[in-house]
C-alpha cells in the first residue's frame, strides 16, 4: 500500500519536474511572472511529494513489507529498527530516490530563500534545477525503481549487507549526498549567470553559504566514510584510493579551489570565467561520483549483474549536462568582460591562483588515476591497477606544495607586497620550518616526505598563529583592550577569515595524523593460544579467552585480550569475528583502543586449530588526530558561514 | 557489542591465571615482515584497489597464505611478485609499472603542473603589464603616504578575509 | 591564445565522455589472461568423487576444458545446465574431455551441489586452499580454460559458459588446430 503511494507521488513529482523545467522558461519568453510563480510552486510541491515517497519507502521497510523487492533485498525480520529506517540508502535504487529527495529539498529552499533577492536569475535557476530533477526522477522511476513488487513475497528478506549495519555507514551516505546535491544550487546560479551574461559577483554572493555548506557536508561525508572503513573493515587503514573514494574526493578538491578563488572575484572582479568553470566542474564531478559508483563502468571484475540500460542512460544524462554546461561556458565566456590585472606576484590574488593550480592538478591526478585503468582496458584490452602507491608518489608531493602555500596565502596582503615585508613576516616561520625538517630524521621521521610535511606543519602553524597575535596586538594597541578580548573581537568580527584559518589549523592536525599513521604504523601477524602474550610498542597483550557472543541478527567469536602498558590501567579489548545470520561471509569487528598518541587495533582472524587463533595487531600513531582535525575543519567552515553579507565600504 | 564489567573480568582472569601455565610470549614469525611487504604491494584480484594484505576476501587470504608458503620456502621478493605477474598480469601490481603507456600516467601530473605554472606566470606578466599601463594613465590615482596605504589595506583585510 | 582553452576544455570533456561510452561496452568478463598460449601448469589433486588423484597431464593428447567452480558460487548454478548438456554431448568425442576444479570448497558441500543440480559425470579435482586456482590466475567462479592436446592454454572464459559456447568458441579452435 505505502509503496504504491510512494510510487504515485514520485510519478506526480516527475510531471511537476517537467513543469518546473518548462514554466519558468515560458514565463521568461512571454514575460509572464505568473508562469515563473507556477514553477516556484511546483518546486515546493515536488519537495512535498518526494518527502512522501521517501516516507513511503521507509514505512515499507518498517513494516517488513517483503513484497517490495527493494525491501526484501535490503532488510530482514531481524534487522534492528535503526537500520530498517536507514536501509533506504543501503542500496542503489533507494539511494537514488534519496538523492532526488535531497535535491528537491534544496531546490525548494533555494526557491524560497532567493526568490526576492535574485529575481533575474531565479527563473533560470528553477528551470535548470527542474531539468536535473527530471533527469533523476526518470532514472528512479524507469531504470532503477525502488517501488517494484516481488510476487510472491518471500517470508523473510535477504538482510542488509553486514558491513553496512554500522552507525558510520548510516551517516556516511546522507552527508556525502548533501555535499553532492548542495553543489547543484551554486551550479544552477552559475548557469543562470552565464545565460543572462551577468558573470558579476551576484551569483557568488548568493551561493556563498551553499558552497560552504556543501563543502562542509562533503568533508563530513568523506571523513565518516574513512572512519567507517577504519573501524569496520578491519585493515587498520582509512583510505584505500579506490575509485569510489576518489569519486568523492575530486569534487572536494575542486570545491576547495572554488572556495578560494571566489574571494578574488568578490574582491577584485577577476577570474569570472575560471570560477564558473570551477563550480561547473565541481558539480559535474559530484554527479560523476554518484554515477561512477552506480553505473558499473568502474566495477570490479566479477560484477556480472551490471545493468547496461542504466549505464547508457547515465552516460546520456552526463553528456547532456557536460556539453550544455561547458558549451555554454565557452560560448558565453567572451561576454563576461574580464580585464584581469595584477600588480604583483607577491599578492593574495596570485597566491590563490597558485593554490588553484595545485588543487586542480591534484584533482586531475586523481581523475587520471581513476580513469586510467578504464582507458587502458578500452584502448588496449589489457588490465592495469592504479593503487595507493601511485597516489602516494604523485598526489602527495603536489599536496605538499599546497601545504607550503597555505603558510603564505592567508597572510600575504592583497594587491602587492614587498620582499622586505615578506621577509619580516615569514622569515622566522620559514626558519623554524626548515630547522624542523632538518631535525626530523633525528626524531625518527626518516621518510623524506614525512620530514618535509612535519616542517611544513610548523611553518604554516607559526605563520597562522603569528598572524593572529600580530592582528590582536594591533587591536590591543588601537582600542586598548586586553589580549583575550582583542583576540575574541578579532575572531568574532571577521568570522569568514578566522573560520578559514581554523580550517587551515584543522588541516595541519590532519596532516600530522596522516604522517603519523601513514609512516609509522606497526603491524604484527601471529597466532596466539589462551594465555599467550605478545608485545607491540610499549603494549603487552595477553589473550585471556575466546568466547561466543550473540545479538539479534549475528553470532560471533569474541576474543578477550588484556592490554597493559607501564604506568597505565590495564584494558580489556574484545575483537570479534561476526557471522550475520543471512550471510555466510564473516565480518571482523576490530577492537580499538584510541588515545591522542596512538591507536591499538586488534583484529581476530581465523581459528587455526583447536584453541589457537590468528591475530593481527596494529599500533598506529596519531590516527585520532585525523578525526579531531577534520572536526575542527568542519567547525571552521560553519564559523565562516555565520558571517553575514560582506560589509560594503 | 556486549560489554561485561571490566573488573568482573579481571577477577575472572586472576582466578584463571594459574591454569595457563604453558602460556608463552609469542613473537611474530620472522618471515612475516617480508610477507607483509610483498602482500601490501599486490592487489587482491577480486577487490577494488585493496591489497592482498588488507583485504578480507577469501581469495586474498589464500593468496596471503601462498605468499607465506613461498617466503618460507625461501623464494625472493622479485620471484614471488613475478609468480603473480605471470598469472594475473599488470593487474596484480598496485603500483603501476613505469614502462610503456604508463609513462603518461606517471608523467602527466607533473607535466600538467609545469605547464600550468608556466601559463600562470606568462598570464601574470600580461596582467601586470596591463596594471602598470592603467596606473600610468590613471590620473585620479593619487600617490599617498605608503604608511597610510598599508593601513588602508590592513583595514580592508580585516573587513573582508 | 584566447580560444585555446575552449578547445582544450571541450576536447577533454568529449574525450571523457567517449571513454565512458566505449567503457560501457567493455565486457567485464573479457579479462585477458597472460596465461593464454602458454603451457598450462600441471596439477595433481584428490578427486571429488570416487577417490584417487586427478592429474592434468594424464589428459595430454586431448583438448581439456578445465572449469573452475565452487558450491558457494551463484553464477555456477546458472552455468550448470549447460555443463550438463555439454558433457552429455561430448561424451563420445575422443579428442575432448572436461575437468572440474572445485576450489575454496568442502567436498561435502560440493557433492551436495552435484546431487542437487545434477552430476555431469566428468571428474572434479579438489582445491580447498585454491592453490590450483591461484596458479591458474583465477579471479572467481566460474572460469574456464581450454587446454590443447599439447598442454597449452588456448583460451580463457570468465563467467558462465553460455549455451552454444562450445560450437562458437571451442570448435573453431579445435578444428583449426587439426586441419592444417
Amino acid at each position: 500500500m505505502w509503496i504504491e503511494i510512494a510510487h504515485f507521488a514520485t510519478l506526480i513529482a516527475l510531471l511537476l519536474a517537467i513543469v518546473l523545467l518548462a514554466a519558468p522558461l515560458i514565463g521568461i519568453h512571454w514575460q509572464r511572472l505568473v508562469w515563473i510563480r507556477i514553477g516556484r510552486q511546483s518546486a515546493f510541491a515536488i519537495c512535498g511529494l518526494l518527502t512522501l515517497a521517501s516516507a513511503g519507502l521507509i514505512i515499507s521497510f518498517l513494516q517488513h513489507d517483503f513484497s517490495v523487492r527493494y525491501v526484501a533485498e535490503h532488510a530482514s525480520l531481524k534487522l534492528p529498527v535503526f537500520y530498517l529506517a536507514t536501509a533506504m540508502w543501503g542500496g542503489h535504487e533507494g539511494s537514488l530516490l534519496f538523492w532526488a529527495w535531497l535535491l528537491s529539498l534544496f531546490v525548494a529552499i533555494a526557491a524560497w530563500k532567493h526568490w526576492n533577492t535574485h529575481p533575474v536569475s531565479m527563473p533560470w535557476v528553477l528551470a535548470i534545477l527542474g531539468g536535473l530533477l527530471l533527469g533523476f526522477l526518470l532514472l528512479v522511476l524507469f531504470l532503477s525503481s525502488p517501488f517494484e513488487r516481488l510476487i510472491p513475497p518471500p517470508p523473510d528478506g535477504r538482510d542488509l549487507n553486514p558491513l553496512l549495519q554500522d552507525p558510520g555507514m548510516v551517516f556516511h551516505p546522507p552527508f556525502l549526498y548533501m555535499g553532492y546535491v548542495g553543489f547543484a544550487i551554486p551550479y544552477a546560479f552559475a548557469m543562470a549567470a552565464l545565460i543572462t551574461a551577468q558573470g558579476d559577483s551576484e551569483w557568488i554572493l548568493a551561493t556563498r553559504r551553499w558552497t560552504l555548506f556543501s563543502w562542509a557536508m562533503l568533508t563530513i561525508g568523506i571523513v565518516f566514510g574513512a572512519y567507517w572503513a577504519y573501524y569496520e573493515l578491519g585493515w587498520g587503514g582509512y583510505w584505500a584510493w579506490d575509485p569510489v573514494e576518489n569519486a568523492s574526493f575530486m569534487p572536494w578538491l575542486t570545491g576547495l579551489a572554488f572556495l578560494h578563488s571566489v574571494m578574488v572575484q568578490e574582491r577584485r572582479q577577476m577570474f569570472k570565467t575560471w570560477n564558473l568553470f570551477l563550480i561547473i566542474t565541481t558539480f559535474a564531478l559530484s554527479l560523476l561520483g554518484t554515477f561512477l559508483v552506480r553505473s558499473g563502468v568502474l566495477s570490479s571484475v566479477h560484477a556480472f549483474a551490471t545493468d547496461p540500460g542504466r549505464g547508457v542512460y547515465i552516460l546520456v544524462f552526463m553528456a547532456i549536462l557536460l556539453l550544455f554546461s561547458f558549451g555554454l561556458l565557452t560560448h558565453k565566456a567572451d561576454l563576461l568582460k574580464e580585464s584581469p590585472q595584477m600588480d604583483s606576484a607577491l599578492s593574495r590574488e596570485f597566491s590563490f591562483l597558485v593554490n588553484n593550480l595545485f588543487l586542480v592538478a591534484g584533482a586531475c591526478t586523481v581523475l587520471l588515476g581513476t580513469l586510467y585503468p578504464l582507458a587502458v582496458e578500452t584502448l588496449s584490452s589489457a588490465k592495469v591497477t592504479v593503487g595507493a602507491p601511485y597516489y602516494n608518489k604523485v598526489f602527495i608531493p603536489i599536496m605538499l606544495g599546497m601545504l607550503a602555500l597555505m603558510g603564505l596565502g592567508p597572510i600575504i596582503p592583497w594587491q602587492r607586497s614587498s620582499v622586505t615585508r615578506l621577509r619580516q613576516e615569514f622569515l622566522p616561520a620559514l626558519l623554524i620550518g626548515i630547522v624542523v625538517t632538518i631535525l626530523a630524521p633525528w626524531f625518527g621521521i626518516t621518510h623524506g616526505s614525512g620530514a618535509v610535511a612535519t616542517g611544513l606543519i610548523f611553518f604554516v602553524g607559526v605563520t597562522h598563529f603569528g598572524d593572529l597575535i600580530r592582528q590582536a596586538r594591533i587591536r590591543m594597541g588601537r582600542e586598548s583592550l586586553s589580549a583575550s578580548r582583542a583576540t575574541w573581537l578579532l575572531v568574532t568580527r571577521n568570522k569568514r577569515r578566522y573560520g578559514g584559518l581554523m580550517v587551515h589549523v584543522g588541516t595541519l592536525i590532519m596532516v600530522a595524523g596522516f604522517v603519523g599513521s601513514g609512516l609509522f604504523q606497526e603491524e604484527r601477524d601471529l597466532f596466539m593460544a589462551k594465555g599467550d602474550s605478545m608485545t607491540i610498542g610499549s603494549w603487552s597483550l595477553t589473550l585471556e579467552s575466546v568466547d561466543k557472543a550473540a545479538k539479534r541478527n549475528w553470532t560471533a567469536d569474541e576474543a578477550v585480550i588484556r592490554a597493559e602498558r607501564p604506568g597505565a590501567e590495564p584494558l580489556i579489548l574484545r575483537p570479534q569475528k561476526r557471522v550475520y545470520n543471512e550471510h555466510s561471509q564473516p565480518t571482523t569487528e576490530a577492537a580499538i583502543h584510541s588515545s591522542w598518541r596512538e591507536d591499538l587495533y586488534v583484529v581476530l582472524g581465523d581459528g587455526v586449530k583447536e584453541g589457537v587463533w590468528a591475530f593481527r595487531i596494529y599500533r598506529t600513531p596519531l590516527v585520532s588526530w585525523i578525526w579531531v582535525g577534520s572536526t575542527i575543519m568542519v567547525l571552521g567552515v560553519f564559523w565562516a558561514m555565520m558571517q553575514g553579507r560582506r560589509i560594503k565600504s | 557489542m556486549i560489554r561485561v564489567s571490566t573488573i568482573g573480568l579481571l577477577t575472572l582472569w586472576m582466578m584463571a591465571a594459574p591454569l595457563t601455565l604453558e602460556a608463552e610470549v609469542r613473537g611474530e614469525d620472522p618471515t612475516e615482515a617480508k610477507v607483509r611487504q610483498i602482500a601490501k604491494e599486490l592487489r587482491c584480484a577480486v577487490c577494488q584497489n585493496q591489497s592482498v594484505y588488507e583485504s578480507n576476501s577469501d581469495l586474498a587470504k589464500d593468496m596471503l597464505k601462498l605468499i607465506r608458503d613461498k617466503v618460507s620456502a625461501g623464494e625472493s621478493e622479485p620471484q614471488i611478485r613475478d609468480y603473480f605477474f605471470q598469472r594475473y598480469g599488470d593487474y596484480i601490481y598496485l603500483e603501476p609499472t613505469t614502462g610503456g603507456m604508463n609513462k603518461v600516467l606517471w608523467g602527466a601530473p607533473f607535466i600538467g603542473l609545469a605547464i600550468g605554472a608556466v601559463a600562470l606566470w606568462s598570464a601574470m606578466r600580461r596582467w601586470r603589464a596591463k596594471a602598470m599601463e592603467e596606473s600610468r594613465s590613471d590620473s585620479t590615482r593619487v600617490e599617498t603616504d605608503p604608511n597610510l596605504q598599508a593601513r588602508i589595506r590592513q583595514e580592508l583585510d580585516q573587513v573582508n578575509l | 591564445m584566447n580560444n585555446i582553452w575552449k578547445l582544450v576544455l571541450l576536447g577533454a570533456v568529449m574525450a571523457i565522455l567517449l571513454l565512458f561510452a566505449l567503457g560501457l561496452q567493455n565486457d567485464p568478463r573479457n579479462i585477458p589472461s597472460p596465461l593464454v598460449n602458454r603451457p598450462a601448469s600441471d596439477f595433481t589433486a584428490p578427486a571429488l568423487q570416487g577417490g584417487g588423484m586427478i592429474k592434468l597431464s594424464d589428459y595430454r593428447g586431448k583438448w581439456v576444458l578445465v572449469n573452475f567452480w565452487g558450491s558457494w558460487c551463484i553464477s555456477c548454478v546458472a552455468e550448470h545446465p549447460y555443463l550438463m548438456e555439454l558433457a552429455a554431448k561430448t561424451r563420445n568425442r575422443t579428442d575432448f574431455v572436461m575437468l572440474g576444479v572445485d576450489f575454496r570448497d568442502t567436498p561435502e558441500a560440493a557433492r551436495a551441489f552435484l546431487a542437487r543440480h545434477g552430476n555431469p559425470g566428468y571428474p572434479h579435482a579438489q582445491d580447498p586452499e585454491q592453490k590450483i586456482a591461484i596458479d591458474w590466475g583465477v579471479y572467481g567462479a566460474p572460469e574456464s580454460y581450454l587446454v590443447d592436446p599439447g598442454g597449452t592454454i588456448r583460451m580463457k572464459h570468465t563467467g558462465p559458459l553460455f549455451p552454444g559456447w562450445f560450437e562458437q568458441r571451442a570448435l573453431p579452435l579445435i578444428q583449426g588446430a587439426t586441419k592444417p
